[in-house]
């Protein structure tokens, strides 16, 4: 572990503070919300008319067919806290051919390592998990490229590229830590930051989309979560680029990024961080960024804790969350 | 010599724990002398200056930094909230000290138990004597035997001295203050009663922590944070009672 502030801080999503009032749409927008109790929703994939889900309390994914009706399949996969206290399992999963690719995220606290923990699992039709590789740290998201998977590990804060036959890893990028100045943080410390031009912090990438021959990936800025530290940054989809794009910043944690159309982004945002309160409700978002004109446009406003997003078609976004919601955005 | 060093310690807490009652059964009050002592130092920081002797009356300490368990018998008896890291898989631990506490939260732990935070300058006579040693055993260098500390750029962990985070509070005999005070230096840091430079939003910690480099691990340095900051998994405290 490394930190570059004295008293040094560990968790970075359980604690919520505040009451949230219930998440309000754009005008454009009809928004309807399905609550599951003592769920924690992760990832959200399209599989056909369903939407396939995982659930970071139990351990399991789960369809939900074009009726509603949602129920588990495959393995029950590693899930539990992390010694961050993070929730950690079944971050994302997606639909390839005749099974399913889901990134598994470290090893849950107190747990024996197994052979399913912090890898990039295959799940066949029949339940079957077997491993495509191991050999990653904490696999948050992925992106399919040809027969590899491009991994972010927001663990070793990189891009990994994955064979999907071998399972070999190579690192494609690393992400380097991002600068704020000293005196955004005179508040929480005056002795430790007031007289510094520059405060660095972790660039910790979360979500990905592959898009226009690039991929695009959200960094959540790391501890102190200082309002608008994170960004969008891109960088082409073969090869090992030298240097990210920045594609979008003065982001409150960005966790997940899709595509609604060309160059038209969609950025998640888990919210906004109290110093002394932790994460605040209701202040996640889902925005819209044309990446031509620069224009910014809040599709979803007072999330709590939001985690992934998905295109569904041209009509449809849902949006996960921690606190056991999808939310459906129906395009009027 | 390792069991002489041992019965010292027992000796000295023998003596010292009988002069005053005992609030927290498993981590007894130690007695500080009052008298003249040496305060601040004019090597470090401008805000630790000026060194000088000032006058102190006495009182007592924790032997010990407040611990995961002596904590959750005080949410248990007052139903005030748990610490942000008391179910960590290894900062939770029994025994190690509690983190994860803001300041209103340790002088709420103090109150209960009819004690108090120590001051700044409480903290510093207990950490250096009487004669502003350097460090509570003296001016002999930190070292893994001593303290708990982190390595040598801020502001990592270290687990060279047997700690990669922090260390049972009763760790570290050979790092013990001549009054037989422990982990003074090293392992939490431990908020004071004292605001910084007036402003009582930021409240002082001292004494570094098991991520603390040389530049923060010193009985000298002032860390001021704001004081309903209660995420730090190196922040702690212990409790003191005047005794005039």
């Amino acid at each position: 572990m490394r930190s570059l502030v004295e008293l040094t801080f560990l968790v970075a999503l359980l604690t919520i503070s505040g009451a949230a009032a219930e998440p309000v749409a754009s005008p454009d927008y009809r928004l309807t919300v399905e609550h599951r109790q003592g769920a924690r929703f992760a990832g959200v994939a399209r599989d056909g008319d369903a939407l396939l889900i995982t659930n970071l309390a139990d351990g399991r994914l789960y369809r939900r067919d074009a009726a509603g009706e949602i129920l588990p399949f495959g393995p029950v996969l590693p899930h539990g806290l992390d010694t961050f206290g993070d929730p950690t399992g079944p971050y994302r999963v997606e639909r390839t051919g005749q099974s399913f690719i889901v990134a598994q995220g470290w090893t849950p606290a107190g747990q024996t390592t197994g052979p399913l923990d912090h890898a990039l699992l295959r799940i066949s039709e029949a339940g079957i998990a077997t491993v495509v590789s191991s050999d990653l740290w904490n696999p948050y998201d992925f992106a399919i490229a040809g027969k590899d998977f491009i991994v972010v590990d927001s663990a070793r804060n990189s891009l990994e590229r994955v064979s999907s036959t071998t399972g070999a890893r190579a690192t494609v990028f690393v992400f380097k830590r991002l600068k704020t100045s000293g005196a955004a943080l005179e508040t929480l410390s005056p002795t430790e930051f007031a007289d510094k031009q520059t405060v660095e912090f972790d660039a910790v990438p979360t979500g990905i989309a592959a898009h226009d021959g690039r991929l695009f990936v959200s960094l959540f800025g790391g501890f102190p979560f200082l309002p608008g530290s994170g960004r969008v940054v891109s960088l082409p989809d073969v090869g090992t680029p030298t240097s990210a794009k920045v594609e979008a910043d003065n982001l409150n944690a960005p966790v997940d990024v899709a595509f609604e159309a060309p160059r038209a982004m969609l950025v998640l945002e888990h919210g906004a961080f109290a110093q002394a309160t932790g994460w605040t409700a209701g202040s996640g978002r889902l925005l819209r960024l044309d990446l031509q004109t620069g224009k910014r446009e809040v599709l979803l406003d007072g999330l709590t804790r939001p985690v992934s997003v998905l295109v569904f078609d041209r009509q449809l976004i849902v949006v996960s969350d921690l606190e056991g919601n999808l939310h459906f955005l129906n395009h009027r | 010599m390792w069991i002489s060093r041992a019965l010292f310690l027992l000796m000295v807490l023998a003596t010292d724990a009988s002069a005053v009652e005992q609030p927290i059964p498993d981590n007894p009050l130690i007695v500080i002398p009052g008298g003249r002592f040496i305060y601040g130092n004019d090597d470090g920081n401008a805000n630790e200056r000026p060194r000088r002797s000032i006058e102190l009356e006495a009182f007592a300490i924790n032997r010990t930094e407040i611990t995961n368990g002596q904590y959750q018998r005080f949410v248990a008896a007052t139903g005030h909230r748990s610490a942000y890291y008391g179910g960590h898989p290894m900062l939770g631990i029994d025994g190690r000290p509690v983190v994860g506490v803001s300041f209103g939260d340790a002088a709420a732990f103090c109150a209960h138990h009819g004690l108090r935070l120590p001051s700044e300058q409480e903290y510093e006579r207990a950490a250096r004597g009487t004669d502003g040693a350097r460090f509570p055993w003296g001016d002999a260098p930190v070292d893994g035997a001593r303290a708990n500390h982190g390595n040598d750029i801020c502001c990592g962990s270290d687990d060279s001295d047997g700690y990669a985070m922090t260390a049972p509070a009763d760790s570290y005999p050979g790092g013990a203050s001549k009054d037989g005070v422990l982990n003074l230096l090293g392992n939490v840091w431990e908020w004071t009663q004292d605001a910084y430079q007036g402003n009582e939003r930021h409240r002082v910690l001292r004494g570094g922590a098991w991520n603390s480099d040389p530049v923060h691990l010193t009985t000298t340095y002032r860390l001021a944070y704001d004081a309903d900051f209660r995420f730090a998994a190196n922040g702690g405290f212990r409790c003191a009672r005047s005794l005039s």
